[in-house]
């Protein structure tokens, strides 16, 4: 039986700007279960980021959760310093109180986008700086296998010396060099793909019951990166690790995702299983973007295929499916009057599209 | 460090005159300093005689392992590093009086006039949120290239907002912060300021890796009708090899320092002469749930540039080293015409392609 881990219904996220509200997250529903591994695609701003960030209640201001719940099922585990079993709220706490603090890093994981920036400490607003760490934010001037112990031994119980011996063990699955001189490095000594390893490593090491990871092997070459999602497959299975897994790299998600939701301007357009969504797409979104790939083999001098027309201005959504207006499928006095509810089109398959209404 | 160290192969590659830019032995080594002396105690040697040229108007990718020198390469042709040492030859219009091209070693150029190259070549960088500074607008961020070499004229803004339309952006961004924008949208901010002074080469470090596939589609195809038009050539860094494949002419793969193959892209793809490039490519992920990976995984760990192994960088992790590769670091040799590789065993060895 799916036991349920996370739970999102009518999330809506808004960022209150100058010209206007940007509506990031517009009503999605999403359920992670335990040990399952859900990929996120979608395009550039369509709300990945954001949406995985409110799952910590850490949404960057000016945004706020403006309705919609993010229940977590928490369990008691050994090993770990919490107690009881519960069910949280999670748009319901503090975003920076106690709970919050333990289940960030502890029990959901993190990985973010843009390791490169690991190196600059920006705080947001509304975030401590204990957690620069979590924050996918190395510590400048201190030895990278310090940090990495420090986070371990935030939530699991354990001496400073396992810690330590561990960072060294966790560096070496995830490919760097000689990790046993490395855990003394400082981290501007690293290359880009080195300081995203590192943050792989401390989030895994952390042992959370969920990763959220937000495109954590972009900077890395496909050998690291296929190490890497080994070893994230291997604490899967080994501690029943969920993995909210976002990336625009198709043949990563196609390898790792057992479940694929596509977000298109803050909703999800459609779900389903990683195969059926590979070979029976449904919604033309998802049907473009599988066409916009080039294809590792042989070389054509064909343009790739592309989405006609660009993302909508926030601030001037279209009527109806807001796809329509890059719809090939676009039928005139229906897509462009009516918004498409999102429903069943197949066996655990949905789609929110009017071509199946 | 030894005379022998310093000391480059100048031969290797013979490219005709047909170039636009030609790096041989290019070399940058960062010092590792300890104690309060700030003593040098060793090098790490990021960049270790590299050797390769890009053709007018065509796309060399630029692939390998995290960590293997590429983005210092790229900053070392720009000399935002200073190189330790190499020949770095540039066919230059801008430092020609007539429009013709001159051909100029960027190592031997005064500082004014790197600066006056530096509108011939212009960088996308790695990361796309320190690249862009946060206090700055879009549009200041954009034109400033054009600011700094005294080019911004009565059109510019009109400049501007075309080639943000052509990276896929909106006229009205142009007042917005980088902040407000998400990872790829503020990719593509770069690029856009990369070609707003009209470049003859740039040097692209992993411009697409934070784009949608969608996106991405567009900005490669950007790519290549920009170069198509303006004649353009590219040195095109990326992990992603499809986009490699799909966008490049050459393409030419480092590991620790050093390039280990460079061959028309099919060839490289079909036909890899280097143990490491079989390995990569057998580790393509592809967009196909069904498909069996046949990957060959790579023992042992990544070699330390401060403390290569000697012979062949690549031979604790080769599954085909034999003794020589323990002990002679391989010549890069063009074993066939337009594929240079640097391996002992390239002529007996039957590799696979992807
Ligand atoms: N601090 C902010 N201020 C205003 N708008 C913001 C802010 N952060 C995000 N947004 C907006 O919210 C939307 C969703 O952003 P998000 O970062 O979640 O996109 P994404 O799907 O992760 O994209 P990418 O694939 O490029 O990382 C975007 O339109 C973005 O412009
Ligand atoms: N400023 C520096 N000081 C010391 N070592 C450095 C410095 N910059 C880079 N290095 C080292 O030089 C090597 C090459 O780094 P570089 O950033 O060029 O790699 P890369 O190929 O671009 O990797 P990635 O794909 O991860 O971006 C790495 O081992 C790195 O640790
Ligand atoms: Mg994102
Ligand atoms: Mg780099």
């Amino acid at each position: 039986m799916a036991e349920k881990l996370i739970e999102i219904t009518d999330l809506r996220v808004q960022f209150d700007v100058r010209a206007g509200i940007v509506k990031a997250v517009d009503g999605l529903d999403l359920t992670i279960n335990r040990g399952q591994t859900v990929g996120v695609i979608g395009e550039s701003g369509c709300g990945k980021s954001v949406t995985a960030r409110a799952i910590l209640q850490m949404v960057p201001k000016p945004g706020k959760v403006a309705t919609g719940s993010i229940l977590y099922h928490r369990k008691a585990k050994e090993g770990k310093k919490y107690e009881r079993d519960e069910v949280l709220e999670i748009t319901k706490l503090s975003s920076d109180g106690d709970v919050i603090r333990q289940i960030r890093g502890g029990e959901i994981g993190m990985i973010f986008q843009e390791p490169m920036s690991s190196l600059t400490p920006v705080y947001t607003a509304g975030t401590h700086i204990n957690e620069a760490l979590f924050l996918h934010r190395l510590i400048p001037l201190q030895k990278v296998g310090d940090q990495m112990a420090a986070e371990m031994m935030k939530y699991r119980s354990m001496t400073k010396e396992e810690a330590r011996n561990e960072a060294v063990e966790m560096l070496r699955r995830v490919g760097i060099p000689k990790p046993v001189e490395r855990v003394d490095s400082y981290p501007h000594q690293l290359s880009g793909g080195q300081r995203q390893r590192v943050m792989i490593a401390i989030a895994l090491s952390c042992r959370p019951e969920m990763l959220i990871a937000d495109e954590p092997t972009t900077a890395l070459d496909v050998s690291i990166e296929a190490q890497i999602l080994d070893v994230m497959r291997d604490m899967q299975k080994t501690y029943n690790m969920a993995i909210m897994f976002i990336t625009h790299n198709l043949g990563v998600i196609a390898e790792m995702a057992e479940e694929i939701v596509v977000m298109y301007m803050g909703k999800q357009v459609e779900r389903a299983k990683t195969v059926d969504l590979f070979y029976n797409p449904k919604h033309p979104y998802t049907q473009a973007l599988l066409k916009s790939i080039p294809h590792v083999g042989k070389r054509t001098n064909e343009r790739l295929a592309t989405i006609e027309g660009m993302v909508p201005d926030p601030f001037h959504l279209p009527n109806g499916c807001v796809f329509h207006p890059r719809c090939p499928k676009f039928m005139p006095g229906k897509c462009d009057k009516i918004a498409p509810t999102y429903q069943s089109v197949g066996e655990h398959h949905w789609a929110s599209c009017l071509l199946y209404e | 460090m030894t005379e022998a160290a310093m000391a480059t192969n100048m031969k290797t590659p013979s490219a005709d005159d047909n170039y636009v830019l030609r790096v041989r032995g290019l070399k940058k080594f960062f010092p590792i300093q300890k104690g309060l002396l700030r003593r040098t105690v060793g090098y790490v040697r990021a960049v270790d005689d590299v050797s390769f040229y890009v053709r007018d108007g065509e796309t060399l990718g630029l692939v390998g392992e995290s960590g293997c020198g590429k983005t210092t390469a790229g900053r070392s042709i720009l000399r935002l590093y200073e190189p330790t040492a190499g020949e770095i030859m540039f066919k230059s219009r801008v430092l020609s009086q007539d429009g013709t091209s001159k051909t100029v070693n960027l190592m031997d150029l005064k500082p004014t006039e790197m600066k006056l190259v530096r509108q011939e070549i212009s960088m996308v960088f790695q990361d796309p949120v320190n690249s862009l500074n946060p206090r700055m607008t879009v549009g200041d961020i954009v034109a400033e290239p054009m600011v700094i070499h005294g080019k911004y004229g009565p059109d510019s803004e009109q400049v501007i907002i075309s080639l943000l339309e052509r990276v896929g952006l909106r006229p009205d961004h142009l007042r917005r912060y980088p902040h407000e924008f998400s990872g790829g949208q503020r990719q593509r901010i770069g690029i856009a300021r990369a070609l707003s002074l009209n470049p003859r080469l740039v040097i692209c470090d992993e411009p697409v890796s934070a784009l949608d596939v969608s996106i991405q589609a567009q900005t490669l195809n950007l790519l290549e009708d920009l170069q198509a038009d303006l004649n353009l050539a590219y040195v095109f860094v990326a992990h992603d090899l499809s986009v490699v494949q799909h966008i490049s002419d050459r393409v030419a793969v480092m590991y620790v320092g050093k390039v280990a193959e460079m061959a028309l892209s099919d060839e490289l793809y079909n036909h890899p002469l280097h143990p490491y490039t079989e390995a990569l490519m057998s580790s393509v992920p592809k967009p196909d749930p069904k498909y069996q990976s046949e990957r060959i995984v790579m023992q042992g760990e990544v070699a330390d540039p401060s403390n290569p192994p000697k012979g062949c960088y690549f031979n604790p992790r080769c599954r085909y080293a034999v003794d020589v590769c323990r002990e002679k670091t391989p010549e890069f040799r063009e074993l066939r015409p337009d594929h240079f590789v640097a391996c002992h065993r390239a002529e007996e060895l039957k590799l696979r392609g992807v």
